[in-house]
């Protein structure tokens, strides 16, 4: 058994739209999902129907690429952020349960806007500006470096990150010490998340494939802190977490809108505390982490 | 972007949100000599900052004879509030208040709605009050489709404890509140305190309104306005930040000490080196992170913009591309290096193309890992 999120299951089968496949972005990473196996059925960029990107063929609408491909389970958006709103809710009317938003910088207003909609509609959205979701040689949602190929591995951490480039790296890190990874799903930068931690972690227990389960997280907001009770309460698995941004000066982005003290919440000592309490090992350093995952594996 | 009071009080006057009946904006203590004479009073004297908690750092002075006014105008330009000097003073007429209320409209990014709070315990002492009494605190979640449903904003006027005529000049100030949230892009737009006055009005007497800086674009003109009336009361931008910025970085953090400037390519790897610099006692003069879809180009205009700050001693570039493409990111650092051979630059390269990447560097003399442990313990050894 595969992982599955918000009901659809994440292999090689999965049926994949991607919007905004004509663009540089688009077209780019559309080439790299294929090579990794992904199975992209169809492109959609309106005013360029007709055309094949990397041999998939381009619809003007996503109703026009279902009505000749059949349904779709995936949408990956590579698109600007004015476009999010209007890309997301063609998708969720047009049946597609999960929705990967890639693109930075989206209106919040629109962001709240395609949360409620794909909510709504039971559709689940990922991100926006989130790197997306990996499994290791079965399919790549998102913009996951696969070129070359070593930084993923199959194995039995599951991850889940806001930061796209950190989940990267812990994943080279665990795949040069021989350990692989479940899934790695990167749910964005928010403060705005159509898919929380929570939810990743709700799939990462119930998935056959994962014994660990690895949170990688950073100061500001405090989807840590909610994530800790959640844990507390739900989860079986043994669950470790690096928390990045310890240093961080307050009242300053680190870089993610989200990523930022305020008032003395969201700072890294309350989120390793309430992670703590809720028995979640709490790593500084990927060295940490490495011996810390590395003895929950071998019990 | 956050919004001075007397700026976000002129967007409340366009939305018909009453406000007091005068205001005058003072940029400086001179400036108030020339209109002694039209002052009514008594008056009050509003420190513009914008930090928060202005009430309890004494950044709001009460006038009551023409006499006082150069010495308090004087006070209150000398005032620092949370490290920040009065940039202007707003004056506006004295408001007889019978209760203060709090009110509010904003983006809730934990429950993802548009999520009014109100409160009859409004005031500098609200955050501490509603702590105490939640219960005093309301709270309405609105469907961003379909928007403020007008009985909701009566029954909250009832729970707020007001009467009579009231309630619909009530429900009308949240409705206005809600369209300048959607019309401007508005994250919060906030009244506190919201006067009950002793003639019975309601007047907005402080007003707070946070713009959301991805809608940017599409207020291109407002924002260009309010950020030159910023700029002509003395709020300056970091020129090395407001270059960065423009070439579409999205962090940049300049601290006290030189040092090493830290430029990443995601948030995340970003802090984490961040961190790993601060623990083994290396110095960060600049944390910048330059964000998606680099070009080299772009990369060869940051360093160049990062090296020329003076506190740079040392660059150590931290990518692992994902969306960004190591090669094409790559040609800008070489170009730059070519015309910038003194500054020692240690580069720790991972992610999409990145084999390509150490290739083309191999010719150069930069140390190149793929590893932020090693990058991290090569730069500070070479003195960052």
């Amino acid at each position: 058994m595969v992982i599955e999120i918000n009901n659809v299951r994440l292999d090689r089968n999965t049926r994949v739209v991607v919007q905004g496949i004509t663009g540089r972005m688009g077209s780019f990473q559309t080439k790299l999902m294929i090579d990794y196996g992904t199975n992209v059925v169809a492109g959609v960029t309106p005013g360029k129907g007709g055309m094949k990107i990397h041999g998939v063929p381009v619809y003007d609408t996503i109703f026009e690429a279902k009505e000749e491909k059949g349904p779709f389970d995936v949408a990956i958006a590579f698109v600007p952020p004015g476009s999010i709103l209007d890309s997301c809710i063609e998708a969720v009317d047009a049946g597609v349960k999960l929705i990967v938003v890639t693109t930075a910088d989206v209106p919040y207003l629109d962001a709240i806007k395609v949360i409620h909609y794909a909510n709504k509609k039971g559709a689940k959205i990922v991100g926006p500006e989130a790197a997306g979701i990996l499994v290791p040689h079965e399919c790549k949602l998102g913009v996951h470096p696969v070129q070359p190929d070593k930084y993923f591995t199959k194995g039995p951490v599951g991850i889940v990150s806001r930061s796209g480039s950190l989940s990267y790296d812990t994943s080279r890190i665990l795949s040069e010490a021989g350990i692989g990874q479940s899934a790695i799903v990167c749910i964005g930068g928010g403060p705005i998340w159509g898919t929380t931690m929570i939810d990743v972690i709700e799939s990462l227990e119930r998935d056959k494939d994962t014994e660990v389960i690895l949170m990688l997280g950073e100061i500001g907001g405090t989807i840590e802190e909610e994530t800790a009770e959640y844990i507390k309460r739900n989860v079986s698995k043994p669950v470790t977490a690096l928390i990045v941004g310890r240093y961080a000066p307050p009242g300053k982005s680190m870089g993610h809108a989200s990523a930022i003290i305020m008032r003395g919440r969201g700072t890294w000592h309350a989120k390793v505390q309430s992670l703590r309490n809720a028995g979640v090992h709490v790593a500084k350093t990927f060295k940490d982490l490495l011996e810390i995952i590395q003895k929950h594996l071998k019990r | 972007m956050r919004l001075f009071e007397f700026q976000a009080k002129e967007i409340f006057r366009k939305y018909n949100i009453p406000t007091s009946t005068f205001n005058y904006l003072i940029k400086t203590p001179e400036e108030v000599n020339t209109i002694l004479d039209k002052l009514p009073l008594p008056c009050v004297l509003k420190a513009q900052v914008l930090s928060g908690r202005r009430g309890k750092a004494g950044g709001i002075k009460i006038v009551k004879t023409k006499e006082e006014i150069p010495r308090l105008v004087e006070q209150l330009f000398n005032l620092v509030i949370g490290g920040e000097r009065t940039h202007a003073i707003l004056v506006e007429d004295y408001i007889d208040i019978e209760r203060e209320l709090y009110v509010s409209i904003a983006i809730d990014t934990t429950t993802n709605n548009i999520t009014i709070l109100a409160s009859p315990l409004g005031g500098i002492e609200v955050e501490e009050l509603v702590l105490k009494y939640p219960e005093k605190l309301f709270k309405i979640d609105v469907d961003p489709f379909i928007g403020i449903k007008p009985y909701q904003a009566r029954s909250l006027a009832k729970k707020l404890g007001l009467s009579g005529r009231l309630i619909n000049v009530f429900a009308r100030i949240l409705d206005s509140m809600y369209r300048i949230l959607i019309d401007y892009d508005a994250e919060l737009v906030e009244i506190n305190p919201l006067a009950v006055t002793k003639t019975g009005e309601l007047i907005a007497i402080d007003a707070k309104i946070v713009l959301n800086e991805p809608a940017k674009y599409r207020h291109q003109e407002a924002f260009k306005r309010l950020e030159e009336e910023q700029e002509a009361i003395g709020i300056t931008k970091n020129p090395t930040e407001a270059k960065l910025k423009e070439l579409g970085s999205t962090a940049y953090i300049e601290f006290e000490k030189e040092g090493i400037a830290l430029v990443s390519d995601g948030a995340g790897i970003g802090m984490y080196a961040y961190d790993l610099i601060n623990e083994l006692g290396g110095t960060v003069a600049i944390y910048c992170e330059l964000g998606l879809a680099n070009t080299a180009e772009r990369v060869y205009q940051a360093l160049k913009i990062i090296s020329s700050n003076q506190k740079t001693k040392a660059i150590l570039i931290n990518w692992f591309g994902g969306a960004n493409i190591m090669d094409e990111m790559c040609k800008g650092l070489i170009q730059f290096r070519r015309e910038n051979t003194n500054i020692p630059i240690v580069v720790r390269i991972a992610g999409t193309n990145s084999d390509k990447a150490h290739e083309m560097l191999k010719g150069t003399n930069i140390f190149v890992t793929e590893d932020i442990n090693e990058a991290v313990n090569k730069i500070i050894s070479l003195g960052g």
